[in-house]
């Protein structure tokens, strides 16, 4: 006959739980980063070779699309009408003078609206405008 | 009878995994902030009451069309010629006119028409900048007005 030993007690705590913690905290973060962004519209940028980084400091966005005929324009995550971007821009200016305006339009979007923008800016004096695209390698 | 129990575990360690879950979660946080903001710079022409004067030969004009196609006229002498450019060769074509002129005083103009797409204007900006680029000489682009599209 044999005996056998039941327990086996250890004292030691499980690291297997640790992952799970810091999945947990990975996952948080990837998700609050995403929040705490300006949410601005759906666009799709357009592609560009020349694109290049612009100091994140400074830059307020234009968020352009279009529904129908019509330009839709979002700056902080308000949809303004075209006409008020000089306004709000002249408060940014003001606040920073070096202020950039990077321009986050939908490459469908017809050329007037951005057109119109940029005529706002121009009465409002920002005039260092980035058009926001994605860097890409080569041209299909 | 002794039974020798083997003392190698069949397990994987995971004492581990929270190391790499947190190199992981480094690596994500980091790329994201590096990665968003790209695009191409331009300065604006500064609001004013009188419009300045150029002379017409000095200027490129690029017109873009609603369908994408482009149009470059420039002057040789004082004929100005009017071609059809696919846009890609834009920056080719225009590293060819840029090269002609040795006074430096080209203007790039683009026009699109008020129904381009914004894509249009910028693959054309784009191949622009390039071009300049590649010339290594001052960056002389403007963006007009919007035409209006033929019908």
């Amino acid at each position: 006959m044999r005996f056998e030993k039941v327990e086996t007690e250890k004292a030691e705590i499980t690291t297997a739980s640790v992952s799970d913690i810091v999945f947990l905290l990975l996952i948080f973060f990837m998700v609050s980063t995403v929040f705490r962004a300006e949410q601005g519209l759906k666009v799709e940028l357009p592609g560009a070779l020349a694109a290049k980084k612009i100091s994140v400091k400074h830059v307020a966005h234009v968020w352009v699309g279009y529904k129908g005929d019509n330009g839709v324009v979002s700056i902080d995550d308000r949809i303004i009408p075209i006409g008020k971007v000089k306004d709000i821009m002249q408060t940014k200016k003001r606040i920073d003078p070096n202020i950039i305006v990077s321009i986050m339009a939908d490459k469908d979007t017809p050329y007037w609206i951005s057109n119109d923008i940029f005529g706002q800016l121009i009465k409002s004096n920002a005039l260092r405008v980035s058009l926001a695209a994605r860097r890409i390698s080569d041209i299909k | 009878m002794i039974k020798k129990k083997s003392k190698v575990s069949s397990d994987i360690p995971t004492g581990s995994m929270g190391d790499i879950v947190f190199l992981l979660l480094i690596f994500f946080m980091v790329t994201t902030v590096f990665n968003n903001e790209m695009g191409l710079q331009i300065v604006l022409p500064e609001d004013s009451q009188e419009d300045i004067k150029v002379k017409s030969e000095t200027i490129v004009k690029v017109r873009i069309d609603k369908f994408g196609n482009v149009k470059m006229g420039y002057f040789v002498g004082d004929v100005e010629t009017i071609e059809p450019v696919e846009w890609s060769k834009v920056s080719d074509k225009t590293i060819e006119i840029l090269q002609n002129d040795n006074e430096d005083k080209l203007i790039f103009s683009i026009i699109p028409t008020r129904l381009a797409k914004y894509d249009f204007m910028v693959r054309v900006f784009d191949q622009l900048k390039i071009a300049f680029e590649k010339t290594g000489k001052k960056e002389r682009i403007s963006l007009s007005p919007a035409e209006d599209d033929e019908e």
